[in-house]
């Protein structure tokens, strides 16, 4: 694939990035080897259904999709009038956001308020980046702002986990992964990525683990901790954990939100409580999990990183998993020391990174889990809540080198980057 | 402090659309709203984004009403400009951030000179 340049497109632009190129060019941060460990693709589903073995393309027939309403909203976004011929690998998966369609219904864009146009939501359609988009903002835009490398994570992938069909889910992560090798990892030295692993179908997700964890270009196992299902410390998860050990990838557990049960309580005309609950909570779910049902023991080998939650959660559960681990050491017998020396051996990255008002108050948290060796900066790139590289450079508490480590080398060691 | 021309008070095209121009190698936006004039350096002080490119929008403001139940409204008097890469909002008087306090736009005095807009640096 050629890569377009579309640098024109995206500069000078309303809401465009030209001033975060700018705050690296005032801070030598083209100099920097800064990795990116989590940003977004806006992959179009549509894309990748090609990748999908026969049985489930035919699975999803015009009936199915005239029974769940879906056949009109298909014509509607993809062809011009309800005569024009459709593609029946497109319609299938339409079929697909459908059933999803309720799990993140919240307005990102604060009813238009943001109003970038690299933005993957609006309030009423789903923006899917462009193959060429997406090779060109990782290859071209990204290191316009200093980035030199960028794990680049799915965003409905990520919802795969609740589709009522589990096997479903993981033919769909096969795909999904088959087209990444196909289309971009391996192929531009930029862009990495994670193997997104079916978690309710632990021995298809470590197939696949084994499958494809050598290819270049893959870097991780993504799960999302929203997995229903039993949690991350459950034996019924060993496959998946023995795979990604043989294979040398770390566990990564992306947060995402999560509309259901208790979330679906807070009014839906405001995301404000949903996304300040649900992305630490989940991490917190699956944290907890691994470390009481001894995961941290059983497979000492395997590194952990959580994605997306902040960082001013962890001193909390480190002191409420101690406190609770002191009185009641009977039911964690696997345990061989405190959970918090547990979780200062897991990696974490930084966005979105919090404001204390005093900013001190974050030296204090960053100390507490010694964030100078565990902590990777993320950007979280396109979405609305993203973080420039100057959120971590501009920490007036960190020196140079714990600076250097945060932007790009933790992450370059842990995920074994060239 | 010396006068730097902005634009002409004719290149306006509207209330709520600024018009945006370098000084000094920095970004600064002039916005006219009812008849006056505000200009800012197009600088967030959140995480440095373009502010000044965002979108104009009415302030949500509220009533309480007796027993603890309440009414959003839209003011038709306070606007804030809202800034794309984030959505933090800031009065388009003041330039003061709605949501802390400690945050505010830098603001320069804009000064008429004939049918030139200057700010005041």
């Amino acid at each position: 694939m050629e890569t377009p340049i579309f640098r024109s497109k995206y500069r000078n632009v309303p809401g465009g990035l030209d001033h975060a190129v700018q705050q690296a060019e005032q801070r030598g941060l083209h100099d920097w080897f800064i990795v990116d460990a989590d940003c977004h693709q806006a992959e179009a589903i549509s894309l990748f259904s090609k990748y999908l073995p026969e049985k489930w393309k035919q699975e999803y027939s015009d009936q199915d999709l005239k029974r769940m309403g879906a056949y009109e909203q298909a014509h509607k976004k993809l062809g011009a009038n309800p005569s024009d011929p459709l593609d029946e690998d497109k319609l299938r998966l339409m079929m697909l956001y459908e059933e999803l369609k309720d799990v993140a219904p919240f307005d990102r864009e604060m009813k238009g308020r943001i109003i970038r146009s690299e933005g993957t939501y609006t309030s009423e359609n789903y923006h899917e980046l462009k193959e060429e988009e997406v090779v060109d903002l990782y290859t071209v835009r990204m290191g316009d702002i200093g980035i030199k490398r960028s794990i680049v994570f799915p965003e409905t992938v990520l919802e795969f986990c609740n589709l009522a069909d589990v096997n479903f889910d993981a033919a769909l992560a096969n795909a999904y992964i088959d087209y990444m090798l196909d289309r971009f990892l391996g192929k531009y030295p930029q862009f990495l990525s994670c193997v997104y692993a079916p978690a309710r179908a632990p021995d298809k997700a470590a197939e696949l683990i084994d499958r494809v964890g050598s290819e270049k270009g893959i870097v991780g196992v993504l799960i999302p901790p929203t997995t229903p299902g039993p949690l991350a410390g459950d034996m019924s998860w060993n496959p998946i954990y023995e795979a990604a050990d043989r294979k040398g990838l770390p566990i990564c557990f992306h947060a995402n939100v999560n509309t259901r049960h208790p979330f679906d309580r807070f009014k839906k005309s405001s995301y404000l409580p949903v996304h300040t609950l649900s992305f630490p909570w989940y991490l917190i779910l699956q944290l907890v999990s691994i470390i009481s049902e001894g995961v941290v023991e059983r497979f000492p080998n395997l590194k952990f990183v959580f994605i997306e939650g902040g960082i001013t959660w962890i001193p909390w559960m480190m002191y409420r998993m101690d406190s609770e681990y002191l009185m009641r050491k009977s039911e964690a017998p696997l345990l061989n020391k405190l959970p918090s020396e547990y979780i200062k051996q897991f990696y974490f990255t930084s966005q979105p990174l919090e404001r204390p008002r005093d900013i001190h108050d974050l030296k204090w948290v960053f100390d507490r889990f010694n964030a100078g060796t565990q902590l990777m900066y993320a950007s979280d790139y396109p979405h609305w809540d993203f973080d420039v590289p100057k959120v971590i450079y501009d920490l007036p508490f960190l020196s140079i080198e714990d600076k250097r480590r945060i932007l790009g080398e933790n992450a370059r060691q842990l995920f074994k980057i060239n | 402090m010396e006068n730097h021309k902005i634009c002409k008070v004719g290149d306006f095209t509207g209330d709520l659309k600024p018009i945006i121009n370098e000084v000094d190698g920095a970004s600064v936006a002039v916005y006219r709203f009812q008849d006056r004039y505000y200009a800012f350096v197009n600088q967030c002080p959140h995480q440095g984004g373009p502010t000044c490119e965002g979108i104009v929008l009415p302030k949500i403001q509220y009533e309480i009403f007796e027993g603890g139940s309440f009414r959003e409204s839209i003011s038709s008097v306070q606007y804030n400009i809202v800034c794309p890469w984030h959505g933090v909002e800031f009065d388009l008087k003041t330039g003061q951030c709605l949501a802390d306090k400690r945050l505010r736009l830098k603001q320069y005095d804009v000064v008429l000179d004939g049918e030139d807009v200057t700010i005041l640096k």
